[in-house]
């Protein structure tokens, strides 16, 4: 017999997901189902807009990667219409993204994946004299005194004694897989609440770039924000902009402050972690095939061998299969909506090159309230990327297998002095804390390039060259009657790419295939699975059937990103609106 | 072409605030009543405020508040009962900035609560030493 | 269970005096624009209550206005949820998963019923109740029974106050707001493409001093948040003023900081309090790094022509504009004791009809 365990909603996430295991008769997953719960159809909204505007739009894909898809639709712009963008404009969305990916992954590791691994009840037994003691003997962090570490159980505890939990109430707490000792609890509780004060510092970046975070501002054709000329004189004490000598001053500070608490807070604290959990090394393998699109340019000319992410796929975990890709093949990239809610004029089994996309929903589900989804039949709001024909993983552990693969010096010493700490075989990065401990070490490498790119900023502006825009094709009737493009973006939770085909000055088709659609799409109409449930599948029992807390931590190893996942838009199939690009 | 800062619209500008502190000075030398200006509630470019700060200048009381929530910044200005107040967060941002015109500004008073809690805890503290210096004897 | 703290209690137990919470009291009053004798009140308000119950729903969202709450300054996040409120629902940053997660939802709805508030970030399809589910339940259900007994109603962000981006034309999903569902409780609007943190916690301190909603304009939003337009409080109005407009995105103009409304800038015709609050402690604000307002916190924003589109000359505003100044004692009669506030009281001040000699058109 088995048994039907239901986790809705996956909290702790961006956006509404689901998911539905069988275990069979020993407790172990023997099937799960990945659902995407909500859709708002924003594809269909770009439909005849300004192609100029679409970031905007895009942009309210996500406010959680809040930048991502703002940057992927500007490139897709860009991309179709051969519109080079100044130095200076490469390097300020250089900044920005990588300031996005540690922001995004220090939030993930404390704020959502953190309490799969940390009882926050146990904290409250912790001394925290021993716990500054631990903390001293793993990095060098300045704030690791017994008092701080006091304070942070004080804070706790005082939820716990006024009644009111809030956001602590409910969970999984003294569940028999937490076991970390009570200091290295309290410990990862601190860095919780100093993390929650970190990111809003460094946010700040993206505030002098564009304006404010979350959605910082876009423009196609380079940046909206033109470096201050003029401090004094004519604007009445007013820097003219919020680019300018004092303010990149503050970039650098920020990077440093980014660059501190990547190396002496968050990458220790998820090798002690981890450290704690080897076992959770051997479980949570994906699909075993990675994929990159690569980014991180310096200028226009296309050409990708400086760019800090490599581009291609690795397959069957092989390093050695590594092989370039090209996204506007309609062989290689492809969707397939098989067992989704939507369907295809030519028949639901075939997959669609993104610029000959369809969207149109076709919800044939159960009418809410319902307690389980069919899903033998469709059964998400999410369609099912494929790379020739086969199911991809994207995302940290997919970067740290092209850099590997590709021979990348620091990602080899990042990963091979990690496993040798924890001491692990190379395998162990295939599973669900290989995920987590990849993205800690790759958030190392994004804050280490960081200052670079402001050098060079800085070298730039020095030698008189301003240059963030370039206005020459700014008017649409410069443009061609026809153009198609694809913007890319190696994004934090993984490969993203935006379709656009621009007819008339205006959007006639766009497509936009997402990190968490790779990873979190259901199956397809060859019964491929993709790789939220292979990696549920793989060796996952469940300790107590009421508290599933081994789906969340495999499912959190991913980062989920929902709304970013379902974007697609169309229109009720009984209104028959199709839109497709023949 | 320049934007430089019209020094006759500045000066009409703080001429408007100092009538405003004025009348509200005499009402508080007369009745008793306090009143406060939110400096946010005035737009004022960095040249304005430079010459109403200049204007107001300092007097003869300056006092800190530094707790686990942030840090206030008060001093009186040249003018007797109108003080100025810069309120600062946990990060040293700064919060707000006003005026009051008070005999001492609210904050620098001690509240009920916390002197209540102050001398609580200041009984038990000597209840303890007393207790120390029985167990020395 | 222990009897609930008081936010003044939790605020000693780290601490932090009557005095500190006086400061915190004095930034609320003064961005709420309450007259700055309310402050002590304002004070004594939060310390005597408990921490509030808030229950925070999503729908068809993106999360970026939780990511704009984790942005705020005063109160900080961390001071915000374990100080003043106690968040017993929040999916993205919520402990629990699963029927958990539902169970404490419930037991808060029911432990506070009748004060708890209820936060609403993203639209509300309507087109198919499949389009939007949480643990199998439709949005619109969910947010029905949620806000039946609450205090009141915060819609955050402009899908949850105007349908926002799903609600743009064609509107697939058929994609409405928070008013058009909830019907018998008070809500207030807290527009923005995200909302500015500080107007989100800025009104729920008010609502937690004082057991009442501070004063709504025409559209159900704080006026001291919505009160002026972008334009009238921009740093770059005396370039306006002179004729002195960045023609470009990178030109001589721009670098200066010369006037964005050639470039698109909606600022004329958006009310909101980027200018003055600013962005994420004050670092930058949109027109201040060099693009034009989008004017996302105007209704149906997203339909309204190009972003790059000059406004025409005579601009109508999207909104009737309130002069924040003109906003003097808000909540007078708003002092007595918070337990003493029932929903109906607050109704009626919501319902309080505005004088229409308030208004001014500020375009």
């Amino acid at each position: 017999m088995s048994e039907r365990i239901v986790v809705d909603p996956v909290t702790r996430i961006e956006g509404h997901l689901r998911v539905e295991v069988n275990l069979d008769e020993t407790g172990k997953i023997s099937d799960a189902y990945s659902s995407g719960t909500s859709v708002r159809g924003l594809e269909l909204i770009l439909k005849d807009r300004d192609p100029r505007d679409a970031w905007a739009f895009a942009q309210r894909i996500c406010g959680v990667c809040t930048l991502v898809h703002g940057l992927a639709s500007v490139r897709s712009v860009e991309d179709a219409l051969g519109w080079e963008i100044p130095p200076n404009a490469h390097l300020i969305r250089n900044l920005m993204s990588a300031a996005q990916y540690v922001h995004d992954h220090v939030m993930h590791f404390y704020h959502l994946h953190a309490l799969d691994w940390v009882d926050v009840v146990s904290a409250l037994d912790a001394d925290p004299k021993a716990t500054s003691e631990l903390a001293q003997s793993i990095s060098t962090y300045s704030k690791s005194s017994p008092g701080y570490f006091a304070d942070a159980q004080t804070r706790v505890k005082g939820l716990v004694e006024s009644g009111q939990l809030g956001i602590f109430a409910n969970a999984y707490w003294g569940h028999e897989g937490y076991r970390l000792p009570p200091e290295a609890n309290l410990m990862a509780v601190a860095h919780y609440l100093e993390a929650l004060a970190w990111q809003r510092e460094v946010v700040r970046l993206h505030a002098i770039f564009g304006g404010k975070n979350p959605h910082p501002n876009f423009l196609v054709g380079g940046c909206a924000s033109p470096i201050s000329t003029d401090p004094s004189a004519s604007t009445g004490g007013f820097d003219g902009t919020s680019v300018n000598v004092t303010t990149l001053q503050q970039v650098r500070d920020v990077i440093a402050t980014m660059r501190e608490f990547v190396e002496r807070v968050y990458l220790p604290d998820t090798l002690a972690v981890a450290s704690f959990y080897k076992d959770w090394f051997r479980r949570g393998e994906g699909v075993g095939n990675f994929m990159t699109y690569g980014d991180f340019p310096l200028d226009s000319s296309g050409d990708r061998s400086s760019w800090m992410v490599p581009a291609g796929v690795v397959t069957n975990r092989d390093l050695g299969s590594f092989q370039p890709i090209d996204l506007n093949d309609p062989e290689q990239v492809t969707e397939n909506v098989a067992r989704a809610w939507y369907s295809y004029s030519d028949g639901d089994d075939i997959g669609l090159h993104p610029y000959d996309g369809q969207t149109k929903f076709a919800y044939d589900g159960p009418q809410p309230p319902y307690t389980h989804l069919d899903v033998e039949s469709n059964y998400s709001w999410l369609k099912s990327p494929r790379w020739r024909g086969q199911p991809m993983e994207v995302g940290p552990l997919a970067r740290m297998v092209t850099w590997l693969a590709t021979g990348n010096e620091r990602a080899t010493e990042l990963a091979t002095g990690a496993l040798r700490q924890l001491d692990l075989p190379v395998e162990a990065i295939y599973s669900t804390m290989g995920r987590t401990a990849a993205r800690a070490l790759e958030t190392q490498m994004f804050v280490e390039q960081m200052d670079g790119w402001l050098d060079a900023l800085f070298a730039n502006i020095a030698a008189g060259d301003l240059s963030v825009h370039n206005a020459k094709m700014w008017e649409p009737r410069t443009w061609p009657k026809l153009a198609k493009g694809v913007g890319t973006v190696e994004a934090p939770r993984g490969a993203l790419g935006h379709w656009i085909v621009i007819r008339d000055g205006k959007i006639d088709n766009y497509q936009a295939v997402v990190p968490t659609t790779w990873n979190a799409g259901p199956r397809d109409a060859d019964g491929g699975i993709s790789a939220y449930e292979a990696a549920l599948m793989d060796n996952h029992e469940l300790a107590e059937r009421d508290k599933p807390l081994e789906i969340i931590r495999t499912l959190h190893s991913f980062d989920p990103c929902l709304a970013c996942a379902v974007h697609v838009a169309g229109d009720d199939d009984t209104q028959g609106l199709d839109i497709s690009i023949k | 072409m320049s934007l430089a800062p019209d020094k006759e619209t500045t000066d009409g500008f703080i001429q408007a605030i100092l009538a405003e502190l004025a009348t509200r000075l005499a009402e508080l030398a007369s009745t008793g009543i306090e009143a406060q200006i939110d400096l946010r509630s005035l737009p004022m470019d960095p040249p304005k405020r430079a010459a109403l700060d200049a204007k107001l200048g300092k007097g003869d009381v300056t006092a800190t508040i530094a707790d686990r929530a942030g840090r206030t910044e008060v001093f009186e200005t040249r003018y007797a009962g109108v003080w100025r107040l810069a309120h600062y967060d946990m990060h040293d941002t700064l919060l707000m900035e006003e005026i009051a015109i008070a005999p001492v500004p609210d904050i620098l008073r001690a509240d009920p609560t916390d002197m209540a809690e102050a001398a609580a805890r200041l009984g038990a503290e000597l209840a303890l030493d007393t207790k120390k210096g029985h167990a020395n004897d | 269970m222990t009897e609930p703290q008081t936010v003044g209690e939790m605020l000693a137990r780290k601490g932090i005096s009557r005095r500190a919470l006086l400061r915190y009291a004095a930034w609320v009053t003064s961005i709420m624009a309450l007259p700055s004798s309310m402050t002590r009140a304002m004070a004594q308000g939060i310390a005597d209550t408990k921490r509030m119950s808030v229950i925070w729903l999503s729908c068809q969202e993106c999360t970026a206005c939780t990511e704009s709450l984790t942005r705020s300054y005063s109160p900080t996040i961390d001071d915000l949820i374990f100080d003043f409120i106690s968040l017993d629902y929040h999916e993205a940053l919520q402990a629990a998963a699963g029927h958990q997660a539902e169970e404490a939802r419930l037991k808060a709805m029911e432990d506070n019923k009748d004060n708890y508030v209820v936060i609403v970030d993203g639209s509300i399809p309507l087109g198919n109740m499949g389009y939007s589910t949480v643990a199998g339940h439709a949005n619109a259900d969910v947010l029905r029974e949620t806000a039946e007994h609450a205090l009141a109603v915060v819609a955050v962000g402009s899908c949850a106050t105007w349908g926002g981006l799903p609600k743009a034309d064609p509107n697939p999903t058929g994609a409405v707001s928070v008013s058009q569902i909830v019907r018998n409780t008070p809500i207030i609007n807290i527009s923005g493409c995200p909302p500015i943190p500080e107007a989100m916690t800025g009104t729920l301190a008010h609502v937690l001093a004082f057991g009442q909603i501070p004063e709504l304009d025409h559209l159900g939003r704080p006026r001291a948040f919505f009160g002026n337009s972008i334009h009238d409080r921009c740093y770059r109005r005396p370039f306006y003023d002179k004729g002195l407009f960045a023609k470009s995105f990178d030109d001589e103009g721009a670098r200066k900081g010369w006037c964005l409304y050639e470039l698109g800038c909606k600022g004329p015709v958006t009310y909101n309090a980027c200018a003055t609050l600013k962005w994420n402690g004050g670092a930058s604000w949109p027109v201040q790094t060099g693009h034009g307002c989008l004017g996302c916190s105007e209704p149906d924003f997203w339909d309204r022509g190009s972003f790059y589109k000059p406004l025409p000359a005579s601009t109508e505003p999207l909104a009737t504009p309130l002069a924040a100044g003109a906003v003097a004692g808000v909540a007078a009669g708003a002092l007595a004791s918070r337990a003493a506030k029932t929903r109906r009281e607050i109704l009626g001040a919501m319902s309080k009809p505005k004088d229409a000699a308030d208004t001014t058109d500020k375009t």
